[in-house]
């Protein structure tokens, strides 16, 4: 039975904007809380937040085809939306540029959208690959450090998308490096132990905590050497903790900082 | 008596069929109406309203008059043996402790699968449990230890079962907010399917054990002399208050309060006759459930309220009254 995807609720903003790239945003009819570009799609109705759906939210908008990730929940909610006899898709949160590749793939098929699926993935890749062409390997230590306020403090390592990018950059993920497995609270004694030279945080967490100069007195990060130096980048949290369409331009970002603050 | 009893039951019925309205799909009156009677076969209309109201309002409503009514009626099982209007199964740590059983069973259990072994051993954590208290209110010296020592077993319980959620990262487990805080958004049919006969029968059974309840209010002594076999009646209730509470959890996570409430009001509108108000109290439990989630589904943003946080909202600040009163000593 070939797939209804006339209209298609998007659970994750990373899907959102890959369903617009593969050139059937007209068909999204709802999107998660996550969703930040394209503008077009900010229009839509917001059926509730990814990780905390509720089914009638999603339903409210009629869709033929909701397709979510991995880390879309609660699963019940999910079956409660295939009970009402409605599609309901999961594709694999893309850790690594293949994974996105993969994930851009299993989306084509749904949308029967594959040529167009296709060329997105040359032009990301070359996108990387243009972008890293730029990255001079320096050893230089990069840690994404999490945050959305002082309560919620995390630092990444392997796993997640940020190592990746990171040393995609030329540079050397210094949670993964200090032997972090996904993500850790965020002590005194683990940043010592990751001893970044540059720390990124998401630009909205850093609104939250009050700025630059809050997150340095967070115990710990003063005494890191991109504490002493205040190497820290603050980016979009969305450009880094999923990949989507624009993966090649974050990358680009990213070395141009580390190159300016000397890396 | 029967005339209040009637009047219970006909706001259930309005206050569950006003629910089927409610919602964030936004449904109009008429496209409700032709949902459910195409759901009940009368119509042939189909389409969103019907899968909405079909399956997401109906089981979520009936679900709610589920764990209302097993909460109501735990409470005043439990309320009934320990002979004090604050015995509850969330204040003695039932919940919790069905809870952890809850979580272990769906450990073992396929997503989307039928949860019968969560249900099974939330019951049986929660009997044990239920009578476990008894026998630790035994050998304590005041009445109000009771409530100290449940307590302190439910955040003993809840602890365990945080433990489990923290260091098993199954997507098997139940989602960490709608179980703690307890929640509605997630009912099915099949879920309505298998916790129907454990609720009912429970009540039933309980319900059997109505004059013994209402001798024990006497006194154990006293209940004895009468004839009741106190150990085998303690028994038989507090076991299944355990296992329909336990079902309730496997409904809508641990949800507080309930059990408080609903006798407290039942003694109101029936007096204190237990045949009267077990029943009183399942309906009226039922009630606070659906109006709280009611409330929750009105309210509704990004995301649900849990009905734990709005139970326990309203139903702290009453056990604050009791506990100042004490008037029931």
């Amino acid at each position: 039975m070939p797939i209804d995807s006339s209209r298609i609720v998007s659970l994750s903003g990373d899907l959102t904007e890959l369903v617009y790239e593969l050139g059937a945003g007209d068909r999204l009819v709802g999107v998660d809380v996550t969703t930040v570009w394209p503008e077009g799609a900010l229009e839509l109705p917001i059926v509730g937040v990814g990780r905390f759906i509720t089914a009638e939210g999603v339903l409210s908008v009629d869709p033929t085809l909701v397709i979510g990730d991995t880390q879309s929940s609660p699963p019940e909610a999910l079956e409660q939306i295939r009970g009402a006899g409605v599609r309901v898709e999961i594709l694999r949160v893309a850790t690594s540029f293949e994974a996105l590749y993969v994930k851009i793939e299993s989306l084509g098929m749904l949308l029967d959208a594959e040529d167009a699926a296709e060329k997105l993935i040359a032009r990301i890749s070359s996108d990387i690959e243009e972008a890293s062409a730029q990255a001079v390997p320096s050893g230089i230590r990069v840690a994404y450090v999490y945050t959305r306020g002082p309560d919620v403090m995390l630092l990444f390592g392997d796993g997640m998308t940020t190592r990746p990018l990171i040393e995609a950059a030329g540079a050397i993920d210094a949670g993964a490096d200090s032997g972090i497995v996904e993500t850790v609270s965020v002590t005194a004694e683990a940043l010592v132990a990751a001893s970044p030279d540059v720390i990124i945080v998401p630009e909205e967490g850093l609104g939250v905590l009050g700025g630059v100069e809050a997150f340095l007195e967070t115990p710990g990060v003063a005494q890191t050497p991109a504490g002493e130096n205040g190497a820290i980048l603050a980016y979009p949290e969305g450009d880094f903790l999923t990949f989507g369409p624009r993966v090649g331009e974050s990358l680009r970002l990213l070395i141009a900082d580390l190159q300016a603050l000397g890396g | 008596m029967i005339r209040r009893q009637l009047l219970l039951v006909g706001a259930l019925l309005a206050t569950a069929v006003f629910g089927l309205f409610v919602g964030a799909a936004n449904l109009s009156l008429s496209e409700t109406w032709k949902g459910l009677a195409s759901g009940l076969g009368l119509a042939d209309t189909g389409g969103l309203a019907e899968a909405v109201v079909m399956e997401i309002r109906l089981p979520r409503i009936i679900g709610g008059i589920l764990v209302g009514a097993s909460l109501g009626v735990g409470g005043t099982g439990l309320q009934g043996v320990y002979r004090n209007p604050v015995a509850e199964p969330y204040l003695l740590g039932v919940s919790a402790a069905a809870g952890l059983g809850f979580v272990l069973g769906a450990l073992v259990t396929q997503i989307g699968a039928v949860p019968v072994t969560p249900i099974l051993l939330a019951g049986i954590a929660g009997a044990l449990v239920a009578l476990l208290t008894r026998k630790i209110a035994a050998v304590a010296p005041t009445g109000n230890s009771l409530v100290l020592v449940g307590v302190a077993l439910g955040f003993a319980f809840l602890a365990w079962t945080l433990v489990v959620t923290f260091i098993v990262d199954s997507p098997r487990l139940p989602t960490f907010a709608y179980f703690v805080f307890g929640s509605l958004g997630t009912v099915t049919w099949p879920l309505v399917y298998v916790s129907l006969p454990v609720i009912i029968t429970g009540i039933l059974v309980i319900g059997s054990n109505a004059r013994s309840l209402d001798l024990m209010s006497l006194g154990e002594t006293q209940a004895m002399s009468l004839g009741v076999d106190v150990t085998r009646m303690t028994t038989f209730v507090l076991g299944t208050v355990g296992i329909i509470v336990g079902a309730s959890v496997a409904v809508a996570g641990v949800v507080g309060f309930v059990g408080l409430l609903a006798p407290l009001v039942g003694r109101r509108v029936v007096g204190p006759g237990h045949r009267n108000l077990i029943t009183a109290a399942a309906v009226l439990g039922g009630l606070f459930v659906l109006w709280a989630d009611i409330l929750i589904r009105g309210l509704v943003g990004q995301v649900e309220v849990p009905l734990g946080v709005v139970t326990a909202a309203v139903g702290g600040p009453v056990l604050i009254i009791m506990l100042l009163r004490r008037n029931w000593t």
